[in-house]
């Protein structure tokens, strides 16, 4: 009697456990279909981390120019980037910038990467736990003495380190970078140009949040 | 003596007294309250409720009745293509990208005709700076916009009233100041409480480039590749060669709500 309650009730914590598993699987299952990207249709630049070989073109906001993003294979965990800009003025691609990154400090682009006269890109990456912004010029020349890119969040930290930047928006007009700002206290701070003409900060009364 | 003929009591006296006494403002409010025969306690805070509402209200006035562009209100309105003029935008000079007319020509079919079905709308979300394009439920298109910074942009449901290939914004002042020939693509919408007159539209924005934040002086500023398809999309309908749609022929419905960061 006692062999047969036994067998019986393996049989149900069996069915139950088969149950259980079938109710997991349908489970996930649906939430992988609900969390599927919204819409595909999308004009706006979304940032973008690449990770496997792979290449990536975004317009400029006139669409003359397109920065092109080159990840070669991983190795390591390390990945080289490659950065090309293209116009339609010239149909050979210049090369703007390359590094090799791993999967920590991969380089991303961010929305509104181009300057208004699409003479300049900035780029973002962490860096020690840092986020840093690199700004570079689309012809590929020297954007300062012997010097491919100039980097804001160390500029910036060395010049006011009072505060520290929360975010890197865009172009406020040609040459002048939109940065925002915390105090140190992580109190809302100021917005901030960046100005390419002499690589200085100009503190704004108004901020773009 | 009721709350409404104390107001107009107050009003008259003030005017009256400015007029014939303008250098002896202190003594205004003496005389008034005398006038008026409140206690000075009553008298004090009745002053500041008052002086409140009319700053409220003359800011509400202002709100409704201004430009878009306050120095080029009624020129905005018209299409311009100044391609060796200088535009001017947060302090700096800088050159407005050439536009020629007759290149439009060869780029497009006839505007506003796109083959999908349902009611055409554009929606304007204040608070995450984007817009989004619809044909009845299907999505057209979606794009990052810069919305009102100095000057709020208008909220509520609009048609655009006129589109414009390009033409020329200036307003501001001091470090505010903008002058900008060239803006291209120009749907400018309206309704019965923002008249057309007033300039707000869509348009490209080719001075900066920080979309997704609030950047503009009123107007929904759009990378100009955004512009230029939601121009051709949008109703009115304009033939190719057409620069300016045709008076009186109603477009897109546009909806704006939310509220900018």
């Amino acid at each position: 009697m006692d062999k047969h309650r036994s067998i019986l009730f393996i049989k149900i914590l069996s069915v139950a456990a088969l149950i259980t598993l079938g109710v997991i699987v349908v489970g996930s299952i649906k939430v992988k279909n609900e969390i599927a990207p919204a819409s595909g249709l999308s004009e706006s630049k979304i940032e973008v981390q690449a990770v496997e070989e792979e290449n990536l073109d975004i317009p400029s906001p006139d669409g003359t120019y397109t920065l092109a993003l080159k990840n070669g294979r991983e190795l390591n965990g390390i990945v080289t980037q490659i950065f090309f800009i293209t116009s339609e003025s010239s149909a050979t691609p210049i090369k703007i910038f390359e590094k090799d990154s791993n999967e920590d400090s991969r380089i991303v682009i961010p929305e509104n990467t181009f300057s208004p006269d699409n003479k300049f890109v900035f780029l973002k990456f962490k860096d020690l736990g840092k986020t840093r912004y690199i700004v570079l010029r689309t012809d590929g020349k020297d954007i300062k003495e012997d010097t491919k890119s100039v980097e804001i969040e160390s500029l910036f930290s060395e010049a006011h380190p009072d505060f520290v930047i929360t975010d890197v928006t865009g172009w406020g007009a040609n040459g002048l970078i939109v940065v925002n700002t915390d105090d140190v206290n992580g109190k809302i701070g100021p917005s901030w140009w960046f100005d390419l003409s002499n690589f200085s900060f100009i503190r704004l009364t108004t901020r773009f949040n | 003596m009721g709350t409404v003929g104390t107001i107009i009591a107050y009003y008259r006296f003030i005017i009256k007294f400015l007029i014939r006494f303008p250098g002896k403002y202190l003594l205004v409010f003496i005389m008034a309250r005398k006038k008026t025969k409140l206690s000075p306690a009553v008298f004090a805070v009745f002053s500041i409720a008052i002086v409140i509402l009319g700053g409220f209200l003359f800011k509400q006035r202002s709100n409704q009745s201004a430009c878009a562009n306050s120095l080029s209100c009624k020129e905005s309105l018209e299409l311009s293509v100044n391609n060796d003029e200088q535009a001017v935008f947060a302090g700096i000079a800088l050159m407005p990208p050439k536009i020629d007319l007759s290149k439009d020509l060869e780029e497009t079919a006839v505007l506003g005709t796109e083959s999908q079905t349902g009611e055409k709308r554009i929606e304007v979300d204040l608070s995450t700076q984007t817009v989004k394009a619809y044909s009845g439920d299907s999505l057209y298109m979606e794009a990052k916009v810069s919305t009102g910074k100095w000057f709020p942009t208008p909220t509520g449901e609009f048609t655009i009233w006129r589109k414009i290939r390009a033409t020329k914004m200036s307003g501001g002042q001091g470090a505010d100041y903008y002058y900008l020939p060239n803006v291209p693509y120009v749907m400018f919408f309206s309704n019965a409480k923002v008249a057309g007159s007033r300039g707000f539209s869509l348009h490209g924005a080719y001075w900066h480039d920080n979309f997704g934040h609030a950047m503009s002086h009123g107007c929904v500023n759009m990378r100009t590749i955004d512009a230029k398809k939601l121009y051709e999309w949008a109703d009115p309908p304009m033939e190719p060669d057409q620069k300016v749609s045709t008076p009186g022929e109603s477009g897109t419905k546009i909806i704006i709500y939310g509220q900018a960061p």
